[in-house]
Protein backbone atom coordinates (compact mmCIF):
# COMPACT_ATOMS: atom_id res chain seq x y z
CA UNK A 1 0.00 0.00 0.00
CA UNK A 2 2.69 2.50 1.02
CA UNK A 3 4.80 1.34 -1.93
CA UNK A 4 1.96 2.13 -4.32
CA UNK A 5 1.52 5.51 -2.67
CA UNK A 6 5.25 6.27 -2.99
CA UNK A 7 5.22 5.14 -6.62
CA UNK A 8 2.20 7.34 -7.47
CA UNK A 9 3.83 10.34 -5.81
CA UNK A 10 7.00 9.73 -7.82
CA UNK A 11 5.01 9.43 -11.08
CA UNK A 12 3.26 12.75 -10.37
CA UNK A 13 6.62 14.30 -9.56
CA UNK A 14 8.04 13.03 -12.88
CA UNK A 15 5.04 14.48 -14.75
CA UNK A 16 5.52 17.89 -13.16
CA UNK A 17 9.22 17.83 -13.84
CA UNK A 18 9.55 16.46 -17.37
CA UNK A 19 7.02 18.02 -19.71
CA UNK A 20 7.94 15.93 -22.79
CA UNK A 21 5.84 12.74 -22.56
CA UNK A 22 8.44 10.64 -24.42
CA UNK A 23 11.23 11.77 -22.06
CA UNK A 24 9.00 11.14 -19.08
CA UNK A 25 8.11 7.68 -20.34
CA UNK A 26 11.78 6.85 -20.89
CA UNK A 27 12.91 7.99 -17.43
CA UNK A 28 10.02 6.15 -15.77
CA UNK A 29 10.68 2.97 -17.81
CA UNK A 30 14.37 3.00 -16.95
CA UNK A 31 13.69 3.36 -13.23
CA UNK A 32 11.02 0.64 -13.40
CA UNK A 33 13.48 -1.66 -15.17
CA UNK A 34 16.15 -0.86 -12.59
CA UNK A 35 13.87 -1.54 -9.64
CA UNK A 36 12.72 -4.87 -11.09
CA UNK A 37 16.37 -5.73 -11.81
CA UNK A 38 17.42 -4.96 -8.23
CA UNK A 39 14.60 -7.09 -6.74
CA UNK A 40 15.48 -10.04 -9.02
CA UNK A 41 19.17 -9.62 -8.24
CA UNK A 42 18.46 -9.73 -4.49
CA UNK A 43 16.44 -12.92 -4.99
CA UNK A 44 19.26 -14.54 -7.00
CA UNK A 45 21.98 -13.37 -4.61
CA UNK A 46 20.20 -14.82 -1.60
CA UNK A 47 18.80 -17.76 -3.57
CA UNK A 48 22.22 -19.20 -4.40
CA UNK A 49 23.37 -19.79 -0.79
CA UNK A 50 19.88 -20.94 0.25
CA UNK A 51 19.76 -23.51 -2.59
CA UNK A 52 23.31 -24.66 -1.82
CA UNK A 53 22.49 -25.01 1.89
CA UNK A 54 19.39 -27.09 1.17
CA UNK A 55 20.99 -29.23 -1.56
CA UNK A 56 24.16 -30.00 0.43
CA UNK A 57 22.10 -30.42 3.61
CA UNK A 58 24.47 -27.90 5.12
CA UNK A 59 22.27 -24.94 6.04
CA UNK A 60 23.79 -22.80 8.81
CA UNK A 61 21.38 -21.47 11.42
CA UNK A 62 19.97 -17.95 11.07
CA UNK A 63 21.69 -16.98 14.32
CA UNK A 64 25.03 -18.27 13.05
CA UNK A 65 24.71 -16.24 9.84
CA UNK A 66 23.65 -13.15 11.77
CA UNK A 67 26.42 -13.32 14.38
CA UNK A 68 29.02 -13.89 11.66
CA UNK A 69 27.72 -11.10 9.41
CA UNK A 70 26.93 -8.51 12.07
CA UNK A 71 30.42 -6.95 12.02
CA UNK A 72 30.42 -6.62 8.25
CA UNK A 73 26.88 -5.25 8.26
CA UNK A 74 27.86 -2.59 10.80
CA UNK A 75 30.83 -1.62 8.65
CA UNK A 76 29.27 -1.68 5.20
CA UNK A 77 25.55 -0.84 5.53
CA UNK A 78 26.03 2.87 6.51
CA UNK A 79 28.50 3.32 3.65
CA UNK A 80 26.20 1.61 1.15
CA UNK A 81 23.32 3.88 2.18
CA UNK A 82 25.45 7.03 1.92
CA UNK A 83 26.85 5.98 -1.45
CA UNK A 84 23.32 5.54 -2.81
CA UNK A 85 22.64 9.19 -1.94
CA UNK A 86 25.94 10.43 -3.38
CA UNK A 87 25.99 8.38 -6.60
CA UNK A 88 22.29 8.51 -7.61
CA UNK A 89 22.37 12.11 -8.93
CA UNK A 90 25.32 11.26 -11.21
CA UNK A 91 24.40 7.76 -12.36
CA UNK A 92 20.60 8.29 -12.44
CA UNK A 93 18.59 5.32 -13.62
CA UNK A 94 21.76 3.30 -14.30
CA UNK A 95 22.59 3.33 -10.60
CA UNK A 96 20.61 0.08 -10.21
CA UNK A 97 22.76 -1.78 -12.75
CA UNK A 98 25.89 -0.18 -11.29
CA UNK A 99 24.90 -1.44 -7.87
CA UNK A 100 24.26 -4.97 -9.14
CA UNK A 101 27.56 -5.18 -11.01
CA UNK A 102 29.59 -3.35 -8.34
CA UNK A 103 32.99 -1.68 -8.65
CA UNK A 104 31.29 1.73 -8.86
CA UNK A 105 34.16 3.93 -7.70
CA UNK A 106 36.91 2.23 -9.65
CA UNK A 107 34.98 1.53 -12.84
CA UNK A 108 31.36 2.61 -13.36
CA UNK A 109 31.68 6.19 -12.13
CA UNK A 110 34.86 6.97 -14.15
CA UNK A 111 33.43 5.59 -17.41
CA UNK A 112 30.09 7.36 -16.90
CA UNK A 113 31.76 10.67 -16.10
CA UNK A 114 34.17 10.40 -19.05
CA UNK A 115 31.35 9.47 -21.43
CA UNK A 116 29.47 12.62 -20.34
CA UNK A 117 32.58 14.71 -20.97
CA UNK A 118 33.15 13.09 -24.37
CA UNK A 119 29.56 13.79 -25.47
CA UNK A 120 29.61 17.27 -23.85
CA UNK A 121 26.37 16.53 -22.03
CA UNK A 122 25.19 18.42 -18.97
CA UNK A 123 24.58 16.33 -15.82
CA UNK A 124 21.04 15.98 -14.45
CA UNK A 125 19.39 15.88 -17.88
CA UNK A 126 17.66 13.10 -19.82
CA UNK A 127 20.58 13.11 -22.28
CA UNK A 128 22.99 12.54 -19.39
CA UNK A 129 20.86 9.62 -18.22
CA UNK A 130 20.93 8.05 -21.70
CA UNK A 131 24.69 8.45 -22.16
CA UNK A 132 25.40 7.18 -18.64
CA UNK A 133 23.13 4.20 -19.15
CA UNK A 134 24.89 3.16 -22.38
CA UNK A 135 28.31 3.55 -20.74
CA UNK A 136 27.35 1.59 -17.60
CA UNK A 137 25.69 -1.20 -19.62
CA UNK A 138 28.69 -1.61 -21.95
CA UNK A 139 31.09 -1.46 -19.00
CA UNK A 140 29.12 -4.15 -17.15
CA UNK A 141 29.11 -6.40 -20.22
CA UNK A 142 32.86 -5.95 -20.79
CA UNK A 143 33.70 -6.69 -17.14
CA UNK A 144 31.62 -9.86 -17.17
CA UNK A 145 33.26 -11.03 -20.42
CA UNK A 146 36.78 -10.29 -19.11
CA UNK A 147 36.06 -12.20 -15.88
CA UNK A 148 34.67 -15.14 -17.90
CA UNK A 149 37.91 -15.14 -19.93
CA UNK A 150 39.84 -15.00 -16.65
CA UNK A 151 37.98 -18.09 -15.40
CA UNK A 152 38.46 -19.96 -18.70
CA UNK A 153 42.16 -19.04 -18.91
CA UNK A 154 42.79 -19.45 -15.19
CA UNK A 155 45.69 -21.88 -15.55
CA UNK A 156 47.76 -20.09 -18.23
CA UNK A 157 47.04 -16.56 -16.95
CA UNK A 158 47.55 -17.15 -13.26
CA UNK A 159 51.38 -17.19 -13.24
CA UNK A 160 51.53 -14.03 -15.37
CA UNK A 161 48.88 -11.95 -13.58
CA UNK A 162 50.19 -13.07 -10.19
CA UNK A 163 53.54 -11.35 -10.86
CA UNK A 164 54.27 -8.67 -8.21
CA UNK A 165 54.35 -5.87 -10.80
CA UNK A 166 50.78 -6.63 -11.93
CA UNK A 167 49.59 -6.70 -8.34
CA UNK A 168 51.36 -3.42 -7.62
CA UNK A 169 49.95 -1.72 -10.73
CA UNK A 170 46.53 -3.06 -9.83
CA UNK A 171 46.78 -1.63 -6.29
CA UNK A 172 47.27 1.85 -7.81
CA UNK A 173 44.20 1.83 -10.03
CA UNK A 174 42.24 4.40 -7.99
CA UNK A 175 44.86 7.21 -8.18
CA UNK A 176 45.42 6.38 -11.87
CA UNK A 177 41.69 6.77 -12.58
CA UNK A 178 41.08 9.82 -10.44
CA UNK A 179 44.13 11.65 -11.83
CA UNK A 180 42.46 11.64 -15.22
CA UNK A 181 38.99 12.43 -13.87
CA UNK A 182 40.22 15.34 -11.71
CA UNK A 183 41.39 17.21 -14.81
CA UNK A 184 37.85 17.30 -16.21
CA UNK A 185 36.24 17.98 -12.84
CA UNK A 186 38.19 21.16 -12.08
CA UNK A 187 38.33 22.29 -15.73
CA UNK A 188 36.18 24.98 -17.28
CA UNK A 189 33.61 22.79 -19.10
CA UNK A 190 30.37 21.86 -17.31
CA UNK A 191 28.86 20.00 -20.28
CA UNK A 192 26.31 21.10 -22.87
CA UNK A 193 28.60 23.97 -23.94
CA UNK A 194 28.33 25.60 -20.49
CA UNK A 195 31.60 27.05 -19.21
CA UNK A 196 32.73 28.02 -15.76
CA UNK A 197 35.40 30.31 -14.33
CA UNK A 198 36.86 30.00 -10.84
CA UNK A 199 35.56 26.48 -10.35
CA UNK A 200 38.67 25.53 -8.42
CA UNK A 201 37.53 27.84 -5.59
CA UNK A 202 34.57 25.52 -5.02
CA UNK A 203 36.92 22.63 -4.32
CA UNK A 204 38.76 24.34 -1.45
CA UNK A 205 36.25 23.89 1.42
CA UNK A 206 35.38 20.21 0.66
CA UNK A 207 39.11 19.47 0.30
CA UNK A 208 39.83 21.09 3.69
CA UNK A 209 37.04 19.09 5.39
CA UNK A 210 38.36 15.81 3.93
CA UNK A 211 41.94 16.74 4.87
CA UNK A 212 40.92 17.50 8.47
CA UNK A 213 38.98 14.22 8.75
CA UNK A 214 41.84 12.22 7.21
CA UNK A 215 44.57 13.78 9.37
CA UNK A 216 42.49 13.29 12.51
CA UNK A 217 41.67 9.64 11.78
CA UNK A 218 45.04 8.56 10.38
CA UNK A 219 47.49 10.58 12.47
CA UNK A 220 45.60 11.17 15.76
CA UNK A 221 43.25 8.17 16.07
CA UNK A 222 45.82 6.12 14.10
CA UNK A 223 43.27 3.86 12.44
CA UNK A 224 43.31 4.37 8.64
CA UNK A 225 40.71 1.61 8.18
CA UNK A 226 38.06 3.84 9.79
CA UNK A 227 38.58 6.39 7.04
CA UNK A 228 38.35 3.77 4.30
CA UNK A 229 35.15 2.29 5.74
CA UNK A 230 33.34 5.55 6.41
CA UNK A 231 34.12 7.40 3.19
CA UNK A 232 30.41 7.11 2.37
CA UNK A 233 29.51 8.99 5.56
CA UNK A 234 31.99 11.69 4.73
CA UNK A 235 30.31 12.11 1.31
CA UNK A 236 26.98 12.54 3.05
CA UNK A 237 28.38 15.36 5.21
CA UNK A 238 30.18 16.95 2.28
CA UNK A 239 27.20 17.18 -0.07
CA UNK A 240 25.49 20.05 1.83
CA UNK A 241 28.86 21.63 2.70
CA UNK A 242 29.92 21.71 -0.97
CA UNK A 243 26.45 22.62 -2.18
CA UNK A 244 26.08 25.73 -0.03
CA UNK A 245 29.71 26.84 -0.34
CA UNK A 246 29.53 26.60 -4.15
CA UNK A 247 26.20 28.41 -4.17
CA UNK A 248 27.67 31.21 -2.06
CA UNK A 249 30.70 31.46 -4.36
CA UNK A 250 28.37 31.58 -7.39
CA UNK A 251 25.98 34.14 -5.90
CA UNK A 252 28.86 36.38 -4.81
CA UNK A 253 30.35 36.23 -8.32
CA UNK A 254 33.49 34.38 -7.29
CA UNK A 255 32.51 31.50 -9.59
CA UNK A 256 31.11 32.57 -12.96
CA UNK A 257 29.05 30.35 -15.26
CA UNK A 258 28.59 31.10 -18.96
CA UNK A 259 25.78 29.59 -21.02
CA UNK A 260 26.31 28.79 -24.73
CA UNK A 261 26.05 32.11 -26.59
CA UNK A 262 27.28 34.20 -23.63
CA UNK A 263 30.40 36.25 -24.27
CA UNK B 1 30.79 -33.24 2.01
CA UNK B 2 34.01 -31.24 2.34
CA UNK B 3 34.47 -27.49 1.95
CA UNK B 4 36.11 -27.70 -1.48
CA UNK B 5 33.71 -30.40 -2.77
CA UNK B 6 30.91 -27.91 -2.17
CA UNK B 7 32.91 -24.90 -3.38
CA UNK B 8 33.63 -26.47 -6.79
CA UNK B 9 30.35 -28.42 -7.11
CA UNK B 10 28.50 -28.39 -10.45
CA UNK B 11 25.41 -26.94 -8.74
CA UNK B 12 27.32 -23.81 -7.76
CA UNK B 13 28.58 -23.47 -11.34
CA UNK B 14 25.01 -23.81 -12.70
CA UNK B 15 23.60 -21.21 -10.28
CA UNK B 16 26.48 -18.80 -10.90
CA UNK B 17 26.17 -19.08 -14.69
CA UNK B 18 22.39 -18.53 -14.40
CA UNK B 19 22.95 -15.44 -12.25
CA UNK B 20 25.57 -14.05 -14.63
CA UNK B 21 23.20 -14.61 -17.59
CA UNK B 22 20.58 -12.58 -15.70
CA UNK B 23 23.03 -9.70 -15.18
CA UNK B 24 24.07 -9.87 -18.86
CA UNK B 25 20.41 -9.79 -19.90
CA UNK B 26 19.70 -6.83 -17.63
CA UNK B 27 22.67 -4.90 -19.08
CA UNK B 28 21.60 -5.69 -22.67
CA UNK B 29 17.97 -4.59 -22.08
CA UNK B 30 19.13 -1.42 -20.35
CA UNK B 31 21.50 -0.62 -23.20
CA UNK B 32 18.90 -1.31 -25.93
CA UNK B 33 16.36 1.00 -24.31
CA UNK B 34 18.85 3.84 -23.94
CA UNK B 35 20.34 3.27 -27.42
CA UNK B 36 16.89 3.47 -29.06
CA UNK B 37 16.02 6.60 -27.10
CA UNK B 38 19.35 8.19 -28.03
CA UNK B 39 18.66 7.61 -31.75
CA UNK B 40 15.17 9.12 -31.36
CA UNK B 41 16.72 12.16 -29.67
CA UNK B 42 19.01 12.70 -32.65
CA UNK B 43 22.27 11.13 -31.54
CA UNK B 44 24.06 9.65 -34.54
CA UNK B 45 25.18 6.04 -34.57
CA UNK B 46 28.80 7.25 -34.83
CA UNK B 47 28.48 9.27 -31.61
CA UNK B 48 27.03 6.29 -29.77
CA UNK B 49 29.79 4.02 -31.12
CA UNK B 50 32.27 6.53 -29.67
CA UNK B 51 30.70 6.02 -26.22
CA UNK B 52 31.09 2.26 -26.69
CA UNK B 53 34.74 2.62 -27.77
CA UNK B 54 35.52 4.83 -24.78
CA UNK B 55 33.76 2.50 -22.37
CA UNK B 56 35.32 -0.71 -23.71
CA UNK B 57 38.83 0.73 -23.73
CA UNK B 58 38.45 2.25 -20.25
CA UNK B 59 36.89 -0.88 -18.75
CA UNK B 60 39.38 -3.53 -19.85
CA UNK B 61 42.26 -2.55 -17.54
CA UNK B 62 40.18 -2.26 -14.34
CA UNK B 63 38.53 -5.56 -15.28
CA UNK B 64 41.95 -7.22 -15.50
CA UNK B 65 42.58 -5.94 -11.96
CA UNK B 66 39.38 -7.70 -10.93
CA UNK B 67 40.67 -10.91 -12.57
CA UNK B 68 43.88 -10.58 -10.52
CA UNK B 69 41.64 -10.42 -7.43
CA UNK B 70 39.73 -13.43 -8.68
CA UNK B 71 42.94 -15.48 -8.78
CA UNK B 72 43.72 -14.69 -5.16
CA UNK B 73 40.19 -15.63 -4.01
CA UNK B 74 40.05 -18.83 -6.08
CA UNK B 75 42.81 -20.30 -3.92
CA UNK B 76 40.66 -19.72 -0.82
CA UNK B 77 37.07 -20.48 -1.83
CA UNK B 78 37.13 -22.32 -5.17
CA UNK B 79 36.34 -21.04 -8.66
CA UNK B 80 32.58 -20.42 -9.10
CA UNK B 81 31.80 -18.40 -5.98
CA UNK B 82 34.53 -15.71 -6.43
CA UNK B 83 33.57 -15.63 -10.13
CA UNK B 84 30.00 -14.73 -9.12
CA UNK B 85 30.94 -12.34 -6.34
CA UNK B 86 33.35 -10.35 -8.50
CA UNK B 87 30.88 -10.27 -11.42
CA UNK B 88 28.21 -8.72 -9.19
CA UNK B 89 28.11 -6.34 -6.22
CA UNK B 90 31.41 -7.22 -4.64
CA UNK B 91 34.78 -5.57 -4.79
CA UNK B 92 38.00 -7.42 -4.04
CA UNK B 93 38.59 -5.56 -0.76
CA UNK B 94 35.12 -6.38 0.52
CA UNK B 95 35.11 -9.99 -0.68
CA UNK B 96 38.48 -10.74 0.93
CA UNK B 97 37.40 -9.12 4.21
CA UNK B 98 34.06 -10.94 4.17
CA UNK B 99 35.63 -14.32 3.41
CA UNK B 100 38.23 -13.79 6.13
CA UNK B 101 35.71 -12.82 8.83
CA UNK B 102 33.35 -15.65 7.88
CA UNK B 103 36.22 -18.16 8.02
CA UNK B 104 37.37 -16.87 11.43
CA UNK B 105 33.81 -16.81 12.79
CA UNK B 106 33.47 -20.46 11.78
CA UNK B 107 36.47 -21.16 14.05
CA UNK B 108 38.79 -21.78 11.08
CA UNK B 109 41.70 -20.06 9.38
CA UNK B 110 42.82 -19.98 5.74
CA UNK B 111 45.15 -22.95 6.24
CA UNK B 112 42.41 -25.19 7.69
CA UNK B 113 39.88 -24.97 4.85
CA UNK B 114 40.97 -28.35 3.46
CA UNK B 115 39.46 -29.95 6.54
CA UNK B 116 36.42 -27.65 6.74
CA UNK B 117 32.86 -28.80 5.91
CA UNK B 118 30.28 -27.81 3.29
CA UNK B 119 28.33 -25.98 6.03
CA UNK B 120 31.31 -23.63 6.49
CA UNK B 121 31.31 -22.88 2.77
CA UNK B 122 27.56 -22.13 2.77
CA UNK B 123 28.07 -19.85 5.78
CA UNK B 124 30.76 -17.96 3.87
CA UNK B 125 28.39 -17.64 0.89
CA UNK B 126 25.67 -16.14 3.10
CA UNK B 127 27.98 -13.72 4.88
CA UNK B 128 29.65 -12.50 1.68
CA UNK B 129 26.21 -11.98 0.11
CA UNK B 130 24.35 -10.11 2.82
CA UNK B 131 27.20 -7.94 4.14
CA UNK B 132 27.26 -5.73 1.06
CA UNK B 133 23.60 -5.78 0.01
CA UNK B 134 22.49 -2.86 2.22
CA UNK B 135 22.41 -0.36 -0.61
CA UNK B 136 20.33 -2.67 -2.81
CA UNK B 137 17.49 -2.61 -0.29
CA UNK B 138 17.31 1.19 -0.21
CA UNK B 139 17.97 2.15 -3.84
CA UNK B 140 14.52 1.07 -5.18
CA UNK B 141 13.03 3.63 -2.78
CA UNK B 142 15.45 6.55 -2.90
CA UNK B 143 17.32 6.50 -6.24
CA UNK B 144 14.44 7.81 -8.37
CA UNK B 145 13.48 10.68 -6.03
CA UNK B 146 17.14 11.71 -5.77
CA UNK B 147 17.61 11.48 -9.54
CA UNK B 148 14.47 13.53 -10.17
CA UNK B 149 15.59 16.02 -7.54
CA UNK B 150 18.85 16.56 -9.44
CA UNK B 151 16.85 17.04 -12.68
CA UNK B 152 14.50 19.48 -10.94
CA UNK B 153 17.36 21.94 -10.54
CA UNK B 154 17.37 22.45 -14.32
CA UNK B 155 14.00 24.16 -14.06
CA UNK B 156 15.40 27.17 -12.20
CA UNK B 157 18.57 29.20 -12.68
CA UNK B 158 20.32 27.37 -15.54
CA UNK B 159 23.77 28.64 -14.60
CA UNK B 160 23.51 27.49 -10.99
CA UNK B 161 21.86 24.24 -12.17
CA UNK B 162 24.91 23.38 -14.27
CA UNK B 163 27.32 24.25 -11.47
CA UNK B 164 25.21 22.63 -8.73
CA UNK B 165 24.95 19.43 -10.76
CA UNK B 166 28.73 19.14 -10.78
CA UNK B 167 28.96 19.39 -6.97
CA UNK B 168 28.10 15.69 -6.43
CA UNK B 169 31.12 14.54 -8.38
CA UNK B 170 33.27 17.17 -6.70
CA UNK B 171 32.39 15.57 -3.35
CA UNK B 172 33.36 12.09 -4.55
CA UNK B 173 36.57 13.47 -6.01
CA UNK B 174 37.49 15.26 -2.74
CA UNK B 175 36.93 12.11 -0.67
CA UNK B 176 39.12 9.95 -2.91
CA UNK B 177 41.78 12.42 -4.05
CA UNK B 178 42.67 14.48 -0.94
CA UNK B 179 43.93 11.43 1.05
CA UNK B 180 46.29 10.59 -1.83
CA UNK B 181 48.16 13.83 -1.06
CA UNK B 182 48.22 13.29 2.72
CA UNK B 183 49.83 9.87 2.92
CA UNK B 184 53.56 10.58 3.09
CA UNK B 185 54.70 6.99 3.44
CA UNK B 186 56.47 5.47 0.37
CA UNK B 187 53.25 3.68 -0.73
CA UNK B 188 51.36 6.98 -0.43
CA UNK B 189 53.98 8.84 -2.45
CA UNK B 190 53.69 6.18 -5.17
CA UNK B 191 49.94 6.85 -5.27
CA UNK B 192 50.48 10.61 -5.44
CA UNK B 193 52.94 10.31 -8.33
CA UNK B 194 50.62 7.86 -10.12
CA UNK B 195 47.78 10.38 -9.76
CA UNK B 196 49.94 13.21 -11.12
CA UNK B 197 51.17 11.14 -14.09
CA UNK B 198 47.58 10.29 -14.98
CA UNK B 199 46.54 13.97 -14.75
CA UNK B 200 49.49 15.16 -16.87
CA UNK B 201 48.84 12.51 -19.56
CA UNK B 202 45.16 13.50 -19.63
CA UNK B 203 46.02 17.19 -20.11
CA UNK B 204 48.51 16.36 -22.88
CA UNK B 205 46.09 14.04 -24.65
CA UNK B 206 43.26 16.59 -24.38
CA UNK B 207 45.51 19.10 -26.15
CA UNK B 208 46.48 16.60 -28.84
CA UNK B 209 42.83 15.50 -29.32
CA UNK B 210 41.75 19.15 -29.64
CA UNK B 211 43.75 19.27 -32.87
CA UNK B 212 43.70 16.85 -35.76
CA UNK B 213 43.71 13.68 -33.70
CA UNK B 214 40.16 14.06 -32.40
CA UNK B 215 39.61 10.28 -32.41
CA UNK B 216 41.95 10.10 -29.40
CA UNK B 217 39.22 11.60 -27.21
CA UNK B 218 37.63 8.17 -26.81
CA UNK B 219 40.87 6.70 -25.45
CA UNK B 220 42.14 9.39 -23.08
CA UNK B 221 40.95 7.63 -19.91
CA UNK B 222 42.25 4.22 -21.03
CA UNK B 223 45.70 5.51 -22.06
CA UNK B 224 46.09 7.65 -18.92
CA UNK B 225 45.07 4.69 -16.78
CA UNK B 226 47.49 2.22 -18.37
CA UNK B 227 50.49 4.58 -18.41
CA UNK B 228 49.85 5.83 -14.87
CA UNK B 229 49.51 2.28 -13.54
CA UNK B 230 52.71 1.29 -15.36
CA UNK B 231 54.46 4.33 -13.86
CA UNK B 232 53.44 3.16 -10.37
CA UNK B 233 55.78 0.17 -10.80
CA UNK B 234 58.60 2.56 -11.61
CA UNK B 235 57.80 4.88 -8.66
CA UNK B 236 57.69 1.88 -6.37
CA UNK B 237 61.13 0.77 -7.55
CA UNK B 238 62.51 4.27 -6.94
CA UNK B 239 60.82 4.97 -3.59
CA UNK B 240 60.18 1.51 -2.22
Amino acid sequence: MSDTKTSNTAEKETSALISDPASRAHINAMHRLGRIGIVLAIIIMLGIPVTAGVYFNAMPSFLQVLTTAVGLLALFVPGAFSETIAYSPILGSSYYLSQITGNITNLKLPVAKTALQLMDVEEGTEDADIVTSIAISVSSLVTIIVIVLGVLLLQPLRPVLSLPMFKLASANIVPALFGSLAVGAVGTQLGGGIRCEGRFKGCILPALVVAAAYLLIVYVVKNPMIFALYQGFLMLILIPVSWFSNKWLYKSGRIKVFLPGDK
Amino acid sequence: MSFFDAANHWLIYVMVITGICFVLGFAVVSMRKSWKRALVKGYTREKLINIVKLTVSATIVPSISIVIGLFSLVAIIGIPWPWWRLSVVGSLIYETMAADSAIKAAGLDMTMLGSAAARDFVLIMFVMSIGIMGGMFVSPFITKPIHLGSMKMKKGDKRWAALGGSVFFLVILAVFVVPIFLNWKPAGLVQMLTFLVSAVITILMNRIAAGRLAFLKSFILAVSLILAMASSVLWNAVLG
